[in-house]
């Protein structure tokens, strides 16, 4: 189990953190910044996959909350609106009764004390909430009344009420507190005698009953419902304004003849839901406006909560998300370090097995080089050993010493021959030297020096002594000449030609072309020559690999390779390559 | 018996007709595939030694050649090529 453990958590440990820049394998890595490639991987699957986690959230959030705003004025609006009838029925089915009093008895019935007190008395039973009754003639002088109060008499002419229900048939007051000097609403009717003279018959309306029917529609903490005069004087108590008589400290809109709702804020800058209507009956306007107050905040308590919850949620969704991303890309991102420090070391070992392999290509000409001067010291020793078993008289020194001497120059031929392939054996250690171009082209073209004289390939080479010597590594830069110089010859048919052309374009740069006149590189071909295994010579033996590994040296010595080639006529390489660079500079 | 060397490492054929010549053989040499022609033309020989890979006419063309000019000529063939 610990060792399960162990193995899965090797496979999802970053590696790559603890990848070191190796100047052999870094040109072959794909990617360089691991570090970078594991935030970007997690930086762009976190933005894609939170993305629409986030916009959704958002537009939920958005559309409940609309949704719980629209529910709230709705029911601030029916509130209003059930209110309002219920305050419309109070004031009519009063008035009604007044009205049905006045047309059924008669001024003459009316004006008698005992008959006021039984019809106070059955309208109580009937309807309730009215204090006392009164009939008050066109003067203002009350000529009967039926009621708790001692008011028989009392004239009212000079009361703003009288003079108010005088403009109307029927008059609903405002709350006042009048003689009596407690709270009430007077409803009253006007009638008109056989005389043409007119009498009222006053009802006051106990404020209690209104209060209560009013005080039933405030539903929780958060609402409050009130009457309010077209002053903004409240007929009715509040509970956020204080009670009857106290100003409002807002302005009430004007009357657009039908209940509406509004948002507003009050002194503590909570925002309320306001509802408003004019109270207005069938008989008469009324001087109230019914107003509910609705604190949103508290009415918003359960979407507030139910945010909460979603919030929650997405926290953890969100965390969740990233932990996982976290690990889906540093399991990724070592899979892909794993498989790119493969290919990196395969493309090394492919490198140094391409060295060799254009070794074992100059291994032919090397034995041809090595077996003519063998060939020579062979005869020439057999010669002098001949000298002395064939003749019986010793040889003059001279002719002796002029064997050996031969010898001796052959001997020195095979070693300048082993000198120069060992120049290929070299290590993989980035060397840099100063090197005679020139000089080391003709290295390279030695090898093939009798392979040119038996297939009469003209090869000529145009360098000026002019050219300075460059400070590059001698072993890469010697193994791009021998892959392209191969190349050459196994492209080109006996009698061709091949030149091979340096120059200095500026004065830190140097140009080499090694241009044939073989068979040319098809056009389609063209394009992958420098892809890793692409041959046209796949019949021949070819590996693919040669200018794949080229272009890589090249790269390598901050250099540059193109080709331009004819199918037919030949094909040119063309290198530039820095006359110096520094070690670690190009890798 | 007369013998003639082809081939265009100069000091190695100078060396093998010295040889011979010690050995009581006659031998003529010839640097390239033309000079040898030339000599056959005006000499008969035993046998031609012939290198097979030469500048210009290769060994095996030139004992086409030769055999045409003299068809009871035997040949033997030296090389170093390593194919």
């Amino acid at each position: 189990m610990i060792q399960k453990i162990q193995t899965y958590m090797k496979s999802v440990w970053p590696e790559f953190h603890k990848h070191k820049k190796n100047v052999h394998l870094m040109p072959f890595y794909t990617f360089t910044d691991y570090w970078h490639l594991w935030t970007m991987s997690i930086f762009i699957l976190a933005v894609t996959a939170l993305s629409p986690l986030c916009i959704v959230t958002l537009i939920h959030y958005q559309l409940i909350h609309q949704s719980v705003e629209s529910e709230l004025n709705l029911r601030t609006e029916r509130l209003t609106a059930s209110a309002k009838s219920s305050v419309t029925f109070f004031m009519e089915e009063r008035l009604n009764a007044l009205i049905f009093t006045v047309n059924e008895m008669g001024y003459d019935q009316l004006s008698g004390n005992d008959n006021l007190v039984e019809i106070l008395k059955n309208l109580k039973l009937g309807f309730g909430g009215l204090t006392d009754l009164s009939v008050i003639d066109m003067d203002g002088n009350q000529v009967a009344y039926a009621g708790p109060f001692n008011l028989e008499g009392k004239n009212y002419k000079n009361q703003p009420w009288f003079s108010q229900s005088l403009e109307k048939n029927n008059f609903v007051s405002e709350v006042f507190t009048g003689y009596r000097d407690v709270p009430h609403i007077i409803i009253a009717v006007r009638s008109i005698k056989p005389d043409g003279s007119f009498f009222i018959l006053r009802a006051t309306l106990d404020t209690e009953r209104l209060i209560q029917t009013i005080f039933s529609y405030k539903t929780g903490n958060h609402a409050d419902v009130f009457l309010v005069n077209h002053d903004g004087v409240l007929q009715t108590p509040s509970a956020n304004y204080g009670n009857i008589f106290a100003r409002l400290n807002f302005v009430i809109p004007e009357n657009s003849g039908t209940k509406e709702v509004i948002m507003s804020t009050n002194r503590e800058s909570d925002t309320i839901l306001s509802g408003y209507s004019y109270i207005s009956t069938k008989l008469v306007d009324t001087p109230f406006i019914l107003i509910v107050h609705k604190e949103k905040a508290g009415m918003m308590l359960t979407w507030l909560e139910l945010r909460q919850n979603i919030n929650w949620t997405v926290g953890v969704s969100v965390f969740l998300i990233l932990l996982v991303i976290t690990f889906a890309s540093t399991f990724m991102v070592n899979k892909l370090y794993r498989v790119d420090k493969a290919k990196a070391e395969a493309m090394l070992r492919m490198e140094q097995n391409q060295q060799l392999a254009s070794i074992g290509q100059l291994a032919a000409g090397v034995a041809h080089e090595i077996n003519n001067p063998l060939a020579v010291i062979n005869q020439t020793a057999g010669y002098v050993k001949d000298l002395f078993s064939f003749k019986d008289e010793p040889r003059s020194d001279e002719e002796i010493i002029e064997h050996i001497d031969s010898i001796l120059d052959a001997v020195d031929r095979c070693g300048t021959i082993t000198r120069q392939l060992l120049g290929f054996v070299r290590q993989f250690d980035i060397k840099i030297k100063k090197i005679n171009l020139r000089k080391l082209v003709f290295d390279v073209l030695s090898f093939h020096k009798k392979e040119a004289e038996y297939r009469g390939i003209n090869v000529t080479v145009t360098i000026p002594d002019t050219i300075p010597d460059m400070e590059t590594d001698s072993g890469k830069l010697q193994q791009i000449l021998v892959n392209l110089i191969n190349n050459a010859f196994q492209a080109v048919e006996e009698g061709c030609c091949l030149d091979i052309i340096g120059s200095l374009i500026n004065t830190g740069t140097i140009e080499l072309v090694i241009q044939d006149t073989g068979c040319g590189i098809p056009e389609d071909a063209l394009s992958k020559i420098h892809e890793p295994f692409f041959s046209t010579r796949k019949d021949k033996m070819g590996t693919g690999l040669g200018l794949s590994i080229t272009y890589g040296l090249v790269k390598k010595l901050g250099g540059n390779i193109t080709v331009q080639s004819t199918e037919g006529v030949g094909t040119s390489f063309t290198i530039t390559l820095p006359v110096k660079i520094q070690e670690g500079e190009f890798a | 018996m007369k013998v003639i060397l082809v081939d265009d490492e100069q000091k190695f054929i100078n060396m093998l007709a010295k040889r011979l010549m010690l050995r009581g053989i006659q031998a003529d040499v010839a640097f390239t595939g033309d000079d040898a022609i030339e000599k056959i033309m005006n000499t008969t020989y035993d046998i031609a030694v012939l290198d097979i890979k030469m500048p210009g006419i290769s060994g095996i063309q030139l004992k086409k050649k030769l055999n045409s000019l003299d068809p009871d000529l035997k040949f033997i063939f030296v090389t170093g090529m390593v194919q």
